[in-house]
């Protein structure tokens, strides 16, 4: 068995020493106290003697040689008898340098950047803001400093529940937020407004539905003469307001029925369309917050002057920022309406994960080939279909568009065939 | 020296009207000194030497384990056999020892096992831990501390009504600290059982007698608190031995403390980091070399033809092996870890160290760069 | 039960103890014929004689180191420091060898002394007198520190450290000696080191506290009452080991932490209070820990003596800057 001498600290933090004189030759037997060599420390000159009996295999260093703490010194073939292990040595581990672990997203909490905005709030109101999975990045503080309260929160969280979100959206993705919010402004005159609240959904949402949806728009011009005359002859035995909107969304709900492909949701992960059986009608609506979505369900089973009641129920909640998770979700279609100002046409981004949007713009007059095949004034409405590419091909497409077309210029048809 | 003053000659003491008398009974050829006959058996003499002769190849052998970097920093004693095994010799078993960083010869003949003094020097967690029935406090490092303890202990004897005494052993240096005198101080003023031991080996790691007092003797010292002071040849085992005695019989009685001094040598370093060679000759130390005490003693149990060469050299071999086989086995063993120290803080564990403890043993266990919480 | 004043629950403490266990022992200066400087040993020697009541040389360092080797030894020595400023020169005694001898000795010795020392500020002394110096000892494993803030807590303290199995620090108020009476038992009782107690019940604050500042802050919390602020008073009692959890459990009530103590800022105990409570209750705070303490200063003189003190002023302005978090 073969045994290492080590060169060890003998004076309370020694580094190296000097081989002054060697005692002993590779091959001589040596015994228990012999000396084996003598060093010249910073102290002292120091002899060293073997502590086993053995043979010297080995001898480390010339005289003159430097030896540093932790070098081994000889080397000894232990006699037959003779135990070795010891297991106390005195001497301080030269320990290895540890292997620097740099997998920074070990840690989830840490800033990404030095540049990140820095949060002002009491401890408690941290935790409270984790354990309801609140980002307080999201929040303006209402202290003077930017201190945020904890009322803050609670305030934040009422608002954070009439929020359009069709999916929960991971608290901890930052991947969006790459413009430092703090940057000194490089002109006086601008303004820098946070993205924040709802509009950051907003923005987290159509980011991902225009990155990931091949989107392609078809677009039609409707002749909206009978639209026009079938709506001012509700409103004269209708109670309440109808719009065209109402009357559209019955009429898209009888297209989705003959045209089921566009009344789907896309399962990326397990790469299926889901055709849905019922027909919840998502109606785009503007707040001041932005963009919001609520969700007319089972548009289906209720009547026009139904449909046209809870849109105006939900425009209501939704410009009080007081619409429900429930009201917001589980969506199959959505129509976005431009309203009377908005443009003629337009390339409307799916409301992901649907596979289509329909957009209906505002009614002009325009010039239309009538009848007697002159060219006279008419009604016009556009509209934009955007549709799934992967999932939805152009035939399909002007399929459906002819339908809702048909219906749209011809009312009493949809009387005839809807279900 | 004499004050003259306005009002005439005053009479102050006077350091060269004291008579110094320093104990001599064996000299350096292994004679005794006067017809005075020993108060001490032959066989007592020769259990004495075989101490000796142990405690210096014990104190050799450490010094070659510290080079070879199986022990920590070490203080040789090689030299002082005679102050300390001749005077612990004279103890009972009950007997306290207040023992300094340099006393390993005289804890060694008053019970404390070789096996001990290794765990201590290795670093053990239970290094200080004596035996249970060896009264012998933990090494002190802090100089002259270990004083005002035997004092401590010596009034509790007394007030207990046991016969016990507590000796306090301590080098040339420690009667500059304040303890020191604190201790001759309280113990004169109430007659405590205890024995100051000073071996006055003429050196405070590199500060000469000369520098470290201006007094002509250390043993004078005790004579400014009221209490007796004598001074021994340190390297003549039978003055020490005698001169001990009578002192332990003096406390035992109620006659109060001593302050022994005993002049010896140091032929090693203050410790294992220290180079004599910076601050004394070789010279010096060949003189007293002539002196050592284990040769005279050696020559004198010769002369009683109590004990050959032969045996002498069968007895160093026995020795040796004896030694080897219990470094041997002290280095098999598996030392505590670190979560053990928790346990010795209190009487009772707290709340914080318990957390503590719990703590320190999970970072044992676990693998180099396992870092996660 | 009589209402006594916190020297004569000391007293009683020492009689008690010394007549059931024959190992106590009382050493100091002028401990015995004169009865102690503030007379809480009077009497003591006459009734168990002067190898009980032992009135040493003028030595801090020997008081301390001869009550070391006493307790090795099988003794119980009481010894009295006169006052805790003059505890330096007893620095190695108490911190190196006292406080160590258990661990030095894997247990083979332990050191069940007291060690007792009046301290405190608000009666005009000379220097050195009053300054409250537990955090230096606090820092100082093996060693227990033990500030009662009344009789009551005095008498029980006492006796359970004289009877505890390692070395305690009992330090006396000078301030409350005397101007502080109260019922209290005439038997024996002990009080458990190492336990808080809750003085006055709150959820708007706590603040934690020992010594002669405790009878400042049940006057102030008592007024907060009547404005409707609802205080937590704790007295510390031991400030080594610290209670943390009975902090902690308030602390999670009241969400703001107030600590108030005599002993200079840096490094006061109230330091080590507020790192625990970050450590450990981090997230119940809603407001930064505050401290109320003397200033970084040497101990000064009698004139500005009551306004470095922690004050009624100093303590209320805090107290309304912790609740306007």
């Amino acid at each position: 068995m073969s045994f290492k001498l080590i060169f060890a600290d003998i004076g309370e933090g020694l580094h190296e020493a000097e081989i002054l004189q060697w005692f002993i030759n590779v091959g001589d037997h040596v015994e228990i106290d012999q000396p084996i060599v003598e060093v010249q420390t910073d102290k002292a000159a120091v002899e060293i003697t073997s502590p086993k009996n053995g043979l010297i295999t080995k001898r480390n260093g010339e005289e003159g040689d430097t030896i540093y703490v932790g070098d081994t010194l000889v080397e000894i073939e232990l006699d037959k008898d003779v135990t070795t292990v010891n297991k106390n040595n005195v001497t301080v581990d030269i320990s290895e340098p540890q292997k620097k672990n740099s997998e920074a997203s070990r840690f989830p909490s840490l800033k990404s950047s030095s540049h990140e905005k820095k949060i002002i709030a009491a401890p408690s109101v941290r935790k409270f803001a984790r354990e309801s999975g609140i980002d307080l990045k999201d929040i303006q503080g209402s202290e003077k400093n930017g201190r945020i309260t904890k009322q803050d929160v609670l305030n934040y969280m009422e608002q954070m529940k009439s929020a359009a979100t069709l999916e929960t959206i991971d608290k901890n993705s930052k991947d969006l937020v790459n413009e430092p919010m703090n940057l000194p402004n490089k002109t006086p005159e601008n303004e820098i407004l946070p993205i924040r609240g709802l509009r950051k959904q907003i923005y987290k949402n159509m980011t991902k539905s225009a990155f990931t949806i091949p989107h392609v728009t078809g677009m039609e011009e409707i002749n909206a003469e009978r639209l026009v005359h079938l709506k001012s002859e509700l409103n004269k035995t209708s109670t309440i307001k109808i719009t065209y909107l109402p009357i559209i969304v019955k009429f898209v709900v009888d297209v989705l029925k003959r045209n089921p492909i566009f009344n789907a949701t896309i399962d990326e992960e397990n790469e299926n369309i889901i055709l849905k059986k019922e027909y919840n009608i998502g109606i785009a609506m503007a707040t001041p917050q932005g963009l919001i979505v609520p969700v007319i369900h089972h548009a289906d089973k209720k009547s026009v002057e139904e449909v046209a009641i809870e849109i105006a129920e939900l425009n209501n909640k939704a410009l009080k920022g007081k619409l429900s998770l429930s009201e917001l979700q589980g969506g199959t279609f959505t129509i976005s309406s431009t309203g009377a100002n908005g443009g003629f046409f337009a390339t409307p981004i799916i409301n992901y994960p649907q596979v289509a949007i329909l957009g209906i713009h505002s009614i002009k007059e325009k010039p239309v080939i009538l009848p007697n095949r002159e060219v006279g004034i008419g009604n016009v409405m556009g509209i934009s279909l955007s549709f799934d590419h992967r999932i939805i091909d152009g035939e399909p497409v002007g399929k459906f568009m002819n339908h809702l077309k048909k219906y749209m210029e011809n009312p009493e048809l949809w009387f005839l065939k809807a279900r | 020296m004499v004050f003259k003053s306005p009002i005439g000659v005053i009479n102050m003491f006077d350091e060269n009207q004291l008579t110094f008398n320093i104990i001599k009974r064996l000299d350096e050829q292994g004679n005794l000194v006067d017809e005075q006959k020993l108060n001490i058996k032959q066989s007592e003499l020769l259990e004495i030497y075989k101490w000796m002769k142990k405690a210096r190849l014990l104190d050799e052998k450490l010094l070659k384990l510290q080079r070879q970097g199986r022990i920590g920093t070490y203080a040789p004693f090689s030299g002082q056999e005679a102050a300390q095994v001749g005077s612990a010799f004279a103890l009972n078993s009950n007997d306290w020892i207040c023992p300094s960083y340099r006393d390993i010869a005289a804890c060694l003949v008053h019970g404390m096992p070789i096996e001990q003094i290794l765990y201590y020097i290795k670093g053990h967690v239970e290094g200080g831990k004596s035996p249970e029935n060896v009264n012998i406090l933990p090494i002190q490092i802090i100089i002259a501390a270990q004083t005002l303890h035997a004092v401590g202990i010596g009034y509790a004897s007394k007030l207990k009504g046991e016969s016990s005494v507590a000796i306090s052993y301590f080098g040339d240096g420690a009667t500059s600290e304040g303890d020191f005198h604190e201790a001759l101080n309280f113990a004169a003023v109430y007659k405590t059982p205890t024995i100051f031991f000073c071996q006055n080996n003429q050196y405070a790691i590199s500060v000469p007698l000369k520098q470290q007092m201006a007094s002509k003797t250390i043993a004078q010292k005790a004579i400014a608190y009221g209490m007796i002071g004598i001074q021994v040849d340190g390297n003549d085992v039978v003055a020490v031995y005698e001169a001990t005695k009578e002192a332990i019989e003096r406390a035992r009685n109620g006659g109060g403390p001593t302050l022994i001094e005993a002049l010896t040598y140091r032929y090693g370093p203050h410790t294992t980091s220290d180079d004599p060679n910076k601050y004394r000759s070789n010279e010096e130390k060949e003189e007293w070399l002539k002196k050592d005490p284990i040769i005279r003693l050696k020559k004198w149990i010769h002369k009683q033809n109590i004990w050959s060469d032969e045996q002498d050299r069968e007895f160093e071999n026995n020795f040796q092996d004896e030694m080897n086989r219990i470094i041997d086995e002290v280095e098999k063993q598996d030392f505590p870890k670190i979560n053990e120290i928790f346990n010795h803080v209190y009487d009772k564990m707290t709340n914080h160290l318990y957390e503590q403890q719990m703590e320190a043993n999970s970072i044992i266990q676990r693998k180099d760069g396992d870092h996660n919480g | 039960m009589a209402e006594i004043t916190m020297v004569q629950a000391i007293q009683q403490a020492l009689t008690i103890e010394m007549e059931k266990d024959p190992r106590v022992v009382i050493l100091g200066e002028d401990v015995g014929r004169n009865g102690g400087v503030f007379r809480v040993t009077d009497g003591l020697i006459e009734r168990f004689g002067k190898d009980r009541v032992i009135d040493t040389p003028l030595a801090e360092s020997a008081i301390i180191g001869t009550s070391v080797g006493m307790s090795v030894n099988g003794l119980k020595p009481v010894a009295e420091i006169q006052f805790l400023g003059f505890i330096y020169e007893a620095m190695d005694q108490i911190a190196s060898q006292a406080a160590r001898m258990r661990f030095k000795s894997a247990g083979r010795f332990h050191v069940p002394m007291v060690i007792r020392s009046p301290y405190g500020g608000g009666v005009r002394t000379p220097e050195l007198h009053s300054d409250s110096l537990e955090a230096l000892f606090s820092h100082t494993p093996g060693l227990k520190i033990v500030m009662p803030s009344n009789p009551y807590d005095a008498k029980g303290l006492l006796i359970s450290a004289i009877r505890d199995n390692d070395p305690v620090l009992f330090l006396e108020p000078m301030k409350l000696y005397r101007t502080c009476k109260q019922d209290v038992p005439e038997g024996e009782y002990e009080i458990q080191i190492g336990k808080a107690h809750i003085v006055k019940e709150g959820h708007h604050a706590t603040i934690v506290s020992w010594g002669p500042p405790v009878q400042t802050l049940k006057k102030i919390v008592d007024e907060y009452e009547k404005e409707d602020i609802h205080l937590e008073l704790i007295d510390l009692r031991t400030v080594a080991p610290i209670d943390i959890e009975t902090i902690l459990k308030s602390v999670e009530k009241t969400e703001r932490l107030l600590i108030v103590h005599e002993a200079v800022k840096t490094n006061g105990i109230g330091a080590e209070i507020a790192a625990l409570v970050s450590e450990k209750g981090l997230f119940s705070l809603s407001a930064p820990i505050l401290r109320v303490t003397g200033y970084d200063t040497p101990y000064p003189v009698g004139t500005v003596e009551d306004d470095w003190l922690p004050s009624d002023k100093r303590i209320k302005l805090s107290v309304e800057k912790l609740l306007s978090y």
